[in-house]
Parts: structure tokens; sequence; C-alpha cells
């Protein structure tokens, strides 16, 4: 099986080395998507080895995964594993995803049997519980963690699996493959909140968050 | 008929928006819609700014009791329309934008690559 890392990054320039490092301990391939990062982090994913697809412009995280699923499928790799650059992803737990992928389409790194989940903040747990319960009502799938990035997929299901939403993708492409029946698991991983670079939840984010996910949801079962 | 300074802007805006009409189809743009909302709007606003009174016929025909109700709620709808319009195509730009950005970044890949063999 061959198989490909995807590291979304954007100014990530004091953890993406160490996170190449790790990753490409267990990948045949490690490719770091630069969202149009302002500090060095291409040059630092270069020195360590991985392949960098640069993107003209910042985009989100949604749409810098998309850019790394099309280069797995373009180059015919067979699995994809995806990774955060900022450190929150231990790259220890990969071996663990990719053996439960042998037989199943997607595999997500869950935050909620290992506990995790309690350590981030109220309103965010209350946001991922919910997305999920939601997620796993809609789409009939058994799911805990449906806002993890931490995950593994099969390149087929990617082929047929374009999820539009350029910032908070997760919940759409998770509903999304559920109603197209892919067989999606979950592995307990542990996963602290994030200690390096900003996060991805600003305070437009978190205001914006609750109209983007009902987007999210509604394209999913409406269009798809 | 009263004429007024309003009548005159309108005009001006009117005129400006057949213009724009006149230009997307000159510089083959090919944007119908875009076109249609120009000639639409330009022509309308030329014709309620030459015949100000145009708008007490629109109140009767709509039932209202004045014409400036008529006028708030054709402008109203019209606002509608064009908001709707233009928020549709901001979506439409953005999904391009962001699918060209992907496209960019793979073709510039590509590139080093053969550049280093």
């Amino acid at each position: 099986m061959r198989t490909v890392a995807v590291i979304p990054a954007y100014d990530e320039s004091r953890t993406v080395g160490s996170v190449i490092e790790g990753t490409a301990e267990h990948v045949d391939r490690v490719v770091v998507v630069d969202d149009c990062s302002d500090d060095d982090t291409v040059d630092i994913a270069r020195d360590h080895g991985a392949t960098v697809l640069e993107h003209a412009f910042n985009t989100g995280v949604g749409g810098a995964v998309r850019t790394g699923y099309r280069y797995a499928v373009e180059r015919d790799y067979d699995l994809v594993v995806q990774v955060d650059a900022d450190g929150q992803h231990d790259p220890g737990a990969i071996p663990r995803l990719l053996e439960r992928a042998e037989d199943c389409d997607m595999v997500i790194a869950s935050r909620h049997y290992s506990g995790s989940l309690e350590e981030y903040p109220l309103v965010r747990r209350v946001g991922i519980r919910g997305l999920t319960r939601t997620v796993a009502a809609l789409g009939d799938v058994e799911v805990t963690d449906v806002t993890s990035g931490f995950r593994v997929y099969r390149t087929s299901l990617l082929e047929g699996l374009d999820h539009g939403a350029d910032r908070h993708w997760a919940v759409e492409q998770t509903l999304a493959a559920a109603r197209q029946g892919a067989d999606i698991e979950e592995v307990s991983v542990e996963m602290p909140p994030r200690e390096e670079g900003d996060s991805q939840f600003t305070l437009d984010t978190l205001v914006l968050y609750p109209f983007r996910m009902i987007d999210a949801i509604a394209r999913s079962l409406v269009f798809r | 008929m009263a004429y007024s300074v309003v009548n005159l802007v309108s005009l001006v805006i009117g005129l400006g928006l057949l213009a724009n009409g006149y230009l997307v189809v000159n510089r083959e743009h090919e944007e119908f819609l875009l076109f249609l909302v120009s000639v639409g709007a330009g022509a309308g606003l030329v014709f309620v700014s030459l015949l100000p009174n145009a708008f007490e016929t629109v109140a009767t025909v709509l039932g209202l009791e004045f014409k400036t109700h008529a006028i708030l709620v054709v402008s109203n709808l019209a606002l509608f329309a064009l908001v709707a319009y233009l928020l549709n195509r901001l979506a439409k730009l953005y999904y391009r934008l962001s699918r060209l950005n992907e496209e960019v970044s793979i073709l510039k890949h590509e590139l080093e690559e053969r550049s280093d063999e």
C-alpha cells in the first residue's frame, strides 16, 4: 500500500519540522500544503524533506487539504494520512490508524474515548458533541468526534468526495462520506488542545461557526 | 410635471447603467444576466426620471394609496433581486478562485519537479 501524508500548514514554522520528521517514519511521502504562510513554513518543510505544494493565496484548511487529496489521487497513492502541522496530532498514532484503515474507507482519530476532549474549552466541547450527534443521526453512522482533523482515507473514497468548504470542512466531508455509504471507523487517540501557533477558531470564526455548520450540513443533505 | 435634482441624478445613473450594458456586449463578456440587470435597471431609471408621475400608475396597479409606497415596494424588490444576484456571483467567483488556487499549486509543483530533472 502506497501511503502519503498530507499536512495542511499556515504559519506553522515552529512545529512543522518536527511533525514532518515524526510522520515521515510511517508513510512513503510527506506532502505539506502551504496555505500562503507569511513565515518560513515552506523553507522548513523543504529542509525536512517534504514535498511542498504552495497556495497562491490563503483559502483555509479545507482548501489546503483538498489540494493534498488531489495530489494523492493524481499520483495513485492508496492511502492518505492527514495530520495537522501544529503538533497537536501525535505521529506515533499513525500506525494504529493505518492498521485500522486496512479494512475500511476512513479512520478518524477520536478524542472522545481517550478523554482528551475534556481538556477543551466548554464551548468547543459542546460544539463538537452537538455536531457529532447531528452527523451521526443524519448520516446514520457511529462517530464520536466528527471535527477531528487527524484521519486516514482510502484514496478511492476521496475521488468522489469533494467538500466545498474552505474552512470547516470536516463536518461536510464526514456527512457526505457517511451518506455515500463509506465505512467510517474510529481509533482512540490522545490529542491535547494546541499550544503552538494560532488556532483557526478566532472571534469571527466563533461567531460565524454555527452558520457555516448549518451551511455544511444543508449542502450535504440537499446537493449530495 | 415637476422635475428636480433627483430626476437628473436618476437620469445620469440610468444612462450609466445602459452604457454598462452596451460595454458588456461590446467587450464580448457574454455575461447575459449582468447585461439584463444593467439594461433593465438603466431603462427603468431613465423612464422614471423622464416620467416622474409614472409611479402613480404603478401605485394604482399595485393597489397602493401613494406613489411613494409604490416607489418603496418596487425599489426594495429591485434591491433584493440585485443583492441575490451579487451574492450568487460572489459565491461562484470564490469557488472558481479556490479551485484555481488548487490548480496553480499543483502545476507549480510539477514545474519545479521538471526543472529539477
